[in-house]
């Protein structure tokens, strides 16, 4: 009894302590922000920051202070690797200094933002994942880089044309590609060999791929020849592209993806899963996957180039990459991941600051460093050739090889401000319950994309 | 007060009680039987995850994909937890997560015990309709409050503090109904008494119905150290310092889909965030549970 | 309740409201402000990012509608039933074997509690793996048992039932423990008294156990039913926020979160909310209703 009565002391008694703590832990966060009034600090720094500035001006000592949203957690190899950018950027004597928060993922830092532009909070740029871009295009809440991508310093043509498609919305450039991936196949050569198959010629057609498959599940009946978290948008898109097909009609008011290319294109997986060469996962196993490959289960995985480095350090086999089979226009990877975007509402010269950092940052050497170091794709061609990737290139061959093939192969995926609501909410479902349930490819299709037209118009 | 005298009362009364009850068992030993025969299966299934997260948590990597699965390691891979300590700041989070889960927990205690007090045992007008809009609380889902909750705080200018993460947090309408369910049952001539020797609602609350209700207020301090020691979406949210950060904000790290989980660190780093709260209710138990069983209080 | 002697009538109100005080302040800015916006966002079309425009009835309208709503219900109806009946059955029975002097009795609650203080984060991890179709633990023990195999997570005929194996896993521990503060309440005198009279076990249970454990049963039954309706975070974690396979473990709030950060349409995602706290209440109303016939307090 008396020791309950200590604990509830003690519980208030911290209580009020904390209680005390938190106005003080306020004015401690407040200083670096510098704003005017401190009780109006988070809201007031955007529009009362330019007032202020132009007496600065002919002092180019005072650097203009940044702040970017990036979806990491708070560690890990690559907070580490843009950490080095950042701080290498920011020693640049460029008279800019960028403080980057680390958001997570791209669901909650897509969160943030919402939350951030209801309470008028914006930060000055941030990185974003590229579905997500055309709905902040569209609500004018970012800043259009038609002209800042004019200038001279600045090589706009050498960005890698499969990363840029998804960069304009209504024509004009809204986001430069930063942390780019694309689905590749990895496949395990020793596996290939076993069979009987040529493991310097992976399929490259779907045709190819089943008899592959066949092969492998005849040497072994234990394994399942092949697998990947592809029941969903991402990977059906450059399925459906590899069939000639494609998500939306040209003006973007009506569905496609149920047209004959789309079926063939989904019918594929659907009957080589169902004589168990394929085997397809949700994409909840996304993780998975990759371990159940390195451990020796499947021959051949479809999966985000950027788990090549895990394969890289844990696989005791003789793997490879090479493109996702494709079907009658050949191979397709399409590259999701975010770009970075300008808030449109933030400050003109806190905007030129967000530029000048996110020219640096994609010039040949840093996102040649930053695509090293994170297993992400270079943004530009010319990267490639990069003295530090040609370095690269002798030590982890198989890596720029999967580069190369996934900026060979690269397309863009659509661009709808309403992808979420009219396209994902109902083509997923409809994707699952094809591949891994009971309903017939067609009448799923035609009943998912009549929903979706409606949503678009 | 007579409430020294009554103690001694309660335990003689069930110091003779538990004289009777061992008699009494001797004859039910069956039950026991049963009773154990039901409880260690069930808690072996219940416990499995577990213990596939203790063994994981000191497996080399390699060794947690080997089929079929290995339970006991064939080496012990202590530096897990160094090695996932040292992924994150998780010295600064922890002190965090200390300061905000135990201002929460005080803070709900307090006014959960005042606000059930008043709903057990005071008249007032408009009670029903008061009691419904605390039950209500835990109807709305916080994700319709997230925005407007973001909104006000950032008006404030309480975003990146502690108190952003404590003040939504002040009422609880789950504490406040438990804690009068437990306040009902306790039996209106106590705390009549309390206020006939002329104590104030205010001590008849901490004097005689606190000291009686400890199960109830243990177990929700408990689960409210809980939740708020695991929640993960209101600081990633309202906070983008890493110094404000949280313990459960750490764990993310090791869970990078796309890269493949770290399987070892992960487990490693999910039993040292849990440690406290195990500790706590081990401690707890004893304390609260068993000791109030034994003694009889409500004897 | 007869306390009116020396107080005067105005006291006693005063008093309570005082006491009320520090938790309505909470309350109202941060539950009731809040769901007052929602509900003048439920009339309008707001995507979070440009002005709101008004709609009138057209989200409410849309409620009656949407077919993908009325199946996410269905979902959402089976897994409170199935989570809140067998987790209050197998917790209650739990509960009163442990509630007696039994060795290694702390090793027991501590291994149904460490679930529920488990971070979901890790928790949705192991169960993922669990749930593996060809090399999971479930399976294991499925083809040990002589049953057959499932696909888990990885069919829609399969998926809701996973969440509701490993969220009556989650929760049974939480349910065990308020039973136990419950049942500790019971005075002992009670149970020796009828253990004299000659009654037996189940007579004892029934007689006296339940009736006194009803106020427990109340809170739990309709703190659960509330919490698993408003279930989020495990379908979150473990469909990977998508509620798949094909919908078939989303819920609606999960929905409701769906519609308001995926697919930026806060004003139906206000009138979802409206539904659910609808539902909840008429619920809640109903339980308490009927536990006025039944519960017992000292």
């Amino acid at each position: 009894m008396r020791s309950f009565k200590f604990v509830v002391l003690l519980l208030i008694a911290l209580g009020v302590l904390v209680g005390c703590a938190a106005p003080t832990a306020a004015p401690t966060s407040a200083p670096p922000t510098k704003a005017p009034a401190p009780t109006t600090a988070p809201v007031a720094q955007p529009t009362t920051a330019p007032a202020v500035k132009p007496t600065d001006a002919p002092k180019p000592a005072a650097s203009t202070k940044i702040t970017v949203w990036y979806p990491l957690p708070t560690t890990g190899p690559l907070q580490e690797a843009m950490n080095a950018l950042v701080k290498k950027f920011n020693a640049a004597g460029k008279g800019v200094e960028v403080e980057m928060v680390l958001t997570g993922n791209y669901g909650d830092n897509f969160t943030k933002i919402l939350a951030a532009a209801t309470a008028n909070n914006l930060p000055d740029a941030a990185m974003v994942e590229l579905l997500q871009i055309p709905q902040l295009a569209n609500s004018n809440q970012l800043l259009a880089l038609d002209d800042l991508s004019k200038e001279a310093d600045f090589n706009f043509s050498d960005l890698a044309p499969a990363l840029l498609g998804n960069s304009y919305f209504n024509n004009k450039l809204y986001a430069i590609p930063w942390q780019r991936s694309t689905t590749m196949m990895f496949y395990n050569r020793d596996m290939f060999k076993a069979a009987g198959l040529d493991p310097d010629k992976p399929p490259l057609t779907w045709d190819e791929a089943k008899a592959a498959t066949q092969k492998l599940l005849a040497k072994d009946p234990n394994v399942v020849p092949m697998t990947g978290a592809i029941a969903s948008d991402w990977a059906f898109e450059a399925q459906l592209l590899s069939f000639n097909g494609a998500l939306l009609a040209k003006d973007g008011k009506s569905a496609t993806y149920n047209s004959p290319e789309g079926i063939a294109a989904v019918t594929v997986w659907r009957d080589m899963s169902k004589d168990k060469l394929l085997s397809i996962r949700g994409s909840g196993d996304f993780g998975a996957v990759v371990n159940d490959f390195i451990a020796g289960k499947n021959a051949m995985v479809m999966q985000s180039i950027f788990s090549r480095a895990t394969i890289e350090q844990q696989a005791k086999f003789d793997w490879d990459v090479a493109a996702v089979p494709g079907g009658s226009a050949g191979p397709v990877l399409n590259a999701g991941g975010g770009n970075f975007v300008i808030f449109g509402k933030t400050a003109p010269e806190k905007q030129k600051a967000a530029w000048t950092f996110m020219k640096w940052m994609t010039s040949p050497e840093n996102t040649a460093e930053y695509s090293i170091k994170s297993g992400y794709l270079p943004v530009r061609t010319s990267a490639l050739n990069a003295p530090a990737m040609v370095d690269y290139g002798k030590q982890s061959p198989k890596t720029v090889k999967a580069m190369n093939l996934a900026l060979k192969y690269g397309k863009s995926r659509a661009v709808s401000s309403v992808f979420e609501k009219a396209i994902n909410q109902f083509l997923n479902p409809a994707l699952q319950d094809i591949l891994l349930g009971t309903a017939d490819p067609k009448t799923a299709l035609d009943a998912a994309a009549k929903k979706s037209t409606d949503a678009l118009q | 007060m007579s409430n020294s005298q009554q103690s001694t009362v309660n335990s003689q009364q069930s110091q003779t009680s538990k004289l009777q009850s061992r008699v009494s068992n001797l004859h039910f030993d069956w039950k026991k039987i049963a009773a154990y025969a039901i409880l260690i299966p069930v808690t072996i299934l219940v416990g499995l995850p577990f213990l596939w997260m203790l063994s994981s948590s000191v497996k080399s990597p390699a060794e947690i994909f080997i089929d079929p699965p290995r339970w006991i390691p064939n080496e012990f891979h202590f530096e897990n937890f160094v090695l996932a300590w040292g992924k994150a700041p998780f010295a600064q989070f922890f002190f965090n997560s200390i300061v905000v889960t135990v201002s929460i927990v005080a803070i709900q205690l307090t006014t959960a015990s005042l606000a059930a007090y008043a709903f057990a045992r005071l008249k007032f007008p408009g009670k029903n309709l008061l009691f419904l809009l605390y039950l209500s609380v835990m109807m709305v889902p916080t994700q319709v409050t997230l925005i407007p909750n973001y909104v006000t705080l950032s008006r404030l200018s309480f975003l990146n503090t502690y108190a952003a993460l404590i003040l939504p947090f002040i009422a609880t309408g789950f504490g406040t109904f438990l804690i009068r369910q437990q306040f009902l049952s306790i039996p209106h001539d106590l705390g009549d008494a309390a206020r006939m020797d002329g104590a104030g609602h205010l001590r008849t609350l901490w004097h005689v119905y606190v000291p009686l209700a400890r199960p109830a207020l243990a177990s929700f301090g408990l689960l409210s150290a809980m939740w708020h020691w695991n929640d993960f979406f209101w600081p990633l949210i309202t906070t983008t310092k890493v110094e404000m950060r949280t313990m459960p904000l750490g764990l993310q790290v090791f869970a990078q889909q796309e890269a493949g989980v770290e399987w070892h660190l992960l487990m490693a780093a999910a039993i040292f965030v849990a440690a406290p709260i195990i500790i706590l209710f081990m401690l707890a138990q004893r304390q609260f549970i068993e000791g109030i069983a034994n003694a009889g209080v409500k004897g | 309740m007869k306390s009116t002697f020396t107080f005067n009538k105005l006291r006693e109100p005063l008093t309570a409201y005082a006491f009320l005080f520090p938790s309505l302040i909470g309350l109202v800015v941060f539950i009731l402000y809040p769901l007052v916006t929602s509900f003048y966002l439920s009339f309008q079309r707001w995507d979070m990012l440009s002005d709101a425009r008004f709609i009138g009835l057209r989200n409410y309208q849309k409620l009656f509608d949407d077919t993908d709503l009325h199946k996410i219900l269905g979902n959402t109806a089976v897994y409170t039933i199935s989570v809140v009946l067998i987790t209050l059955v197998l917790a209650l029975l739990l509960a009163l074997l442990l509630n007696q002097q039994l060795r290694g009795r702390i090793i027991f609650r501590t291994t149904f509690f460490l679930p529920v203080v488990m971070s979901l984060t890790a928790v949705s991890a192991v169960w993922l793996w669990i749930y593996d179709p060809e090399f999971g633990l479930a399976n294991w023990l499925l083809k040990l048992a002589g049953l057959p195999t499932s696909k888990w997570m990885n069919s829609p005929q399969s998926a809701l039932t996973a969440i509701i194996v490993m969220m009556i896993w989650q929760t049974l521990g939480y349910n065990i423990i308020i039973f136990l503060a419950g049942l500790t309440n019971i005075r002992r005198d009670l149970y020796e008294a009828a253990s004299l009279d000659g009654a037996g076990t189940w007579a004892t249970v029934w007689n006296i156990t339940m009736p006194l454990l009803s106020p427990t049963l109340v809170f739990l039954i309709i703190t659960s039913t509330i919490q698993a309706f408003r279930v989020f975070d495990p379908i979150f974690v473990m469909s990977g926020g998508l509620g798949g396979p094909a919908n078939s473990t989303a819920t609606v709030v999960f929905y409701l979160y769906r519609q308001a950060f995926y697919n930026l349409d806060a004003g139906y995602a206000s009138a979802i909310a409206f539904l659910v706290v609808a539902i909840a209440m008429a619920f809640t109303a109903l339980q308490l209703y009927l536990s006025r016939r039944w519960v017992t307090y000292e």
